[in-house]
């Protein structure tokens, strides 16, 4: 048969794995400082924009979308040509695609630190931000499946399933989750309230973590890590197995991020049973990868390349070993909340995603430059040092995380807590955070190596950016291809996507739709009542300074937790609440029930100054909230928002909602002024205030659930 | 717009169901269809990254 030419995009491939470098770098640096702002929380040096809440996001986002996702890309660019024997589809959409990914990890690093967020976790990036990616993500998609349906190999390898899994599942999560209602050119409101907005954000974001850090590097060990070894993957059989269970489970497993929440019972136990079926799958793929490596040990003794991809399906094999365990309510009630999940999640983050990008990076570098490694010498030093970065990182968080939750459940033998103040647990798991730091430090170190090494390699090297290659062009031989089910659908990438869909959206579905139909569900409250004008602009604060990263708004229905907080949350107090802000971890107490805890005062000081209040907090200061004046421009658009979203305000309320505003505001400020400190009623901080002295307080009027 | 709570219905038991019936017939269709896949053919799958000769990525590890 006649032989095609053609050649492979080397230079796109190139141009992702040298943006993956330098966010990796970036997006580690904030996350170093954000774990000394634990230990020295003058780290943020006063300034609002790196101070801990902002900067949590901006470390999050530029780990999981700009290091990660630029390796995923480099990696799906690289193996999908050489798996499909084609060129890309398009150069100009490879382009596009590379430069609007950067455009919006610009943007993520300008807004973000700017206090511009959605405060839903690892979706914060606010609504323009979510339509630029949204229309980077289809030029992806175009192009992926142009290449796939121009391909000269007829079968698709298993990664390529899992990367076509990847593009149709984030696009679904994406879009679903990110339906709001613009407010101004950088604020918007979720469609979704409370509850359903809780189910709706975890659903995206285990979900974000299936299949943005999960299947598609799922798919690049199942291309590279067999080309490090050279020898195929263990059992193609366990493969398929694999994808399909894979895919179809990892859907439903979203509500174990709420155990023990408003959230009804029985979607709970539906994340809890998926959960822990999920297990299986994770373990078949983990021992597919490690089994490829049979009879080939003597190897990962000597290639770094090896190493960093073993321990890096170790670290999934760790992470997806623990996912189900925290899935079990009795391991949640002590995990969730803590320092725990800051190191199951660092496992998956630092070992599977870091190490295979690093193994991929070392083996992939070297061959489009026509040269072999630098120093081999000085990738095993990274591999030892990011591998003590990984165990000085993860074990004193688990060790912080255990700890301090037993503190917190703790009873003297009168029956009483026996640390009622928050701050003691905390300051006892201080010296684990500096620690931490160490481990993250330590990480670093071995990337900024790993640069050294790739920058060497790479001036010693030619770049080949387009690499000549020849094929057979595909011929079309329908009797065959019917004989076996899974070969049908596997040479099909239209149907193949179609049944990948359905199977994720299903799982979707019969989570959401019962929660968003039935009123049963969410047992209404009388005397909850929509926030005030000025209230409502406290919260927006509250948002903007990313105070949910470090308190939760939900009392779970623990005796250690009512005792220390007050009466547990109800599902029926949040029906206002857009966007909902449980939170996912207490580095600082609970604040469902903070309203008229403390005077204004208090609050006042302790904004100004956490440890005037709070000698030894970590909390960082707020001076800017006591300098800057309430936007007030914006509170007619954000009821009128709020009216169409259904909160119940009023005809024409948001005509004199600016009145109502400042009524409110001059007693604050009046009240303050009566305990000695003169305050502007325009200030923020007297509008954080107030939505502070509100949290919690609807149900302590009266108890009266309507059902 | 979007309304918080609409009318219907009760039987939301079935749900959880649903859900486990469904996995269960999935599961089983992909462990019967993979066990009864061709030998042969999925050695050949197995294969394909490393099908193209002319490539240098075939090349074996530099150590």
């Amino acid at each position: 048969m006649e032989l095609e030419k053609f050649s492979y995009d080397n230079k796109i491939a190139r141009d992702f794995a040298i943006a993956t470098i330098v966010w990796g770098i970036v997006g580690m640096l904030v996350g170093l400082l954000a774990a000394l702002e634990l230990v020295f929380p003058s780290m943020n040096f006063a300034l609002q924009y790196t101070s801990f809440g902002r900067i949590r996001a901006l470390h999050t986002n530029a780990v999981i979308f700009a290091f990660v996702g630029n390796a995923m890309f480099m990696g799906i660019y690289y193996s999908l040509q050489r798996l499909c024997k084609a060129r890309m589809y398009s150069d100009l959409l490879s382009k596009l695609h590379f430069w609007g990914w950067q455009l919006i990890i610009l943007s993520a690093a300008v807004t973000l630190p700017m206090g511009f967020t959605t405060s839903k976790e690892y979706a914060e990036l606010e609504w323009p931000i979510d339509i630029l990616i949204t229309i980077v993500w289809v030029i992806f998609a175009i192009n992926m499946f142009g290449t796939i349906v121009k391909r000269r190999e007829k079968h698709m390898y298993v990664a390529i399933w899992f990367y076509i899994a990847t593009v149709i599942t984030v696009a679904v999560l994406h879009i679903v989750n990110s339906i709001e209602l613009p407010v101004s050119f950088l604020k918007s409101y979720p469609v979704y309230a409370g509850v359903q907005d809780a189910l709706v954000q975890w659903w995206y974001g285990h979900n974000a973590v299936a299949f943005f850090l999960t299947t598609p590097y799922l798919g690049l060990m199942y291309y590279f890590l067999p080309k490090a070894a050279n020898r195929p993957i263990y059992s193609y059989r366990l493969s398929i197995v694999h994808f399909w269970s894979l895919i179809f489970l990892y859907i439903w497993a979203g509500p174990h991020h709420l155990l023990y929440t408003s959230l009804p019972d029985w979607a709970q136990s539906l994340g809890t049973v998926f959960s822990i079926m999920l297990f299986a799958p994770s373990w078949g793929g983990m021992i597919n990868g490690l089994l490829t490596l049979r009879g080939a040990w003597d190897k990962v003794r000597e290639d770094p390349v090896l190493k960093f991809m073993v321990v890096a399906v170790t670290a999934y094999g760790m992470a997806t070993f623990e996912g189900p365990m925290l899935s079990l309510k009795n391991v949640n009630a002590i995990a969730h909340f803590t320092d725990w999940i800051v190191a199951h999640v660092h496992i998956g983050a630092l070992g599977w995603n870091g190490f295979l990008i690093f193994g991929i990076l070392y083996w992939l570098i070297p061959r489009i430059y026509k040269t072999n490694l630098y120093s081999v010498k000085l990738a095993n030093i990274h591999f030892w040092i990011g591998t003590l970065g990984i165990v000085f990182y993860a074990v004193p968080l688990y060790w912080a995380g255990i700890t301090q939750s037993l503190m917190w459940k703790q009873f003297t033998p009168e029956g009483i807590l026996q640390y009622p103040n928050f701050l003691e647990t905390v300051l006892s798991i201080v010296p684990m955070y500096a620690i931490r730091s160490v481990g993250g430090s330590l990480y670093l170190t071995g990337v900024i190596i790993m640069t050294y090494n790739v920058v060497k390699t790479i001036k010693q090297g030619s770049f080949v950016p387009n690499e000549d290659t020849e094929a057979p062009p595909l011929v079309s031989d329908k009797p065959e291809i019917l004989r076996h089910k899974h070969k049908w659908i596997e040479s099909r990438p239209g149907k193949f996507a179609l049944l990948a869909t359905v199977l994720v959206l299903i799982g979707g579905l019969v989570q959401m739709i019962p929660t968003f139909l039935i009123k049963s569900n969410i047992p209404t409250i009388s005397s909850v009542k929509p926030y005030t004008p000025l209230e409502l602009q406290g919260r927006d604060i509250y948002i903007r300074e990313g105070c949910n990263a470090c308190h939760t708004q939900m009392i779970r229905p623990f005796r250690s937790e009512t005792e220390r907080y007050g009466e547990y949350s109800k599902a029926g107090e949040f029906v206002y609440d857009h966007p909902f802000l449980w939170g996912s971890k207490r580095t600082g107490p609970d604040l469902q029930r903070e309203g008229k805890k403390y005077p204004n005062l208090w609050h006042y000081y302790h904004m100004e100054d956490p440890r005037t209040m709070s000698p030894g907090s970590i909390m960082p200061q707020y001076p800017w909230l006591i300098n800057q004046k309430l936007d007030i421009t914006s509170t007619e658009s954000k009821i009128e928002a709020m009216k169409k979203l259904g909160v119940p305000y009023p005809i024409d309320f948001s005509k004199i909602a600016n009145e109502e505003l400042t009524k409110q505001a001059n007693e604050i400020s009046k009240d303050l002024e009566k305990n000695g400190i003169k305050v502007d009623s325009d200030k923020e901080i007297i509008a954080l205030i107030s939505y502070l002295q509100r949290l919690g307080t609807d149900i302590k009027v009266d108890n009266s659930a309507s059902k | 717009m979007f309304k918080h709570y609409f009318e219907i219905a009760d039987g939301i038991d079935l749900y959880p169901v649903i859900s486990l019936v469904a996995f269960f017939i999935f599961f089983i269709a992909v462990i019967v269809g993979a066990a009864k896949a061709n030998k042969q053919h999925l050695r050949e799958l197995g294969n394909i990254p490393f099908d193209n000769q002319n490539n240098q990525d075939n090349q074996n590890n530099k150590d």
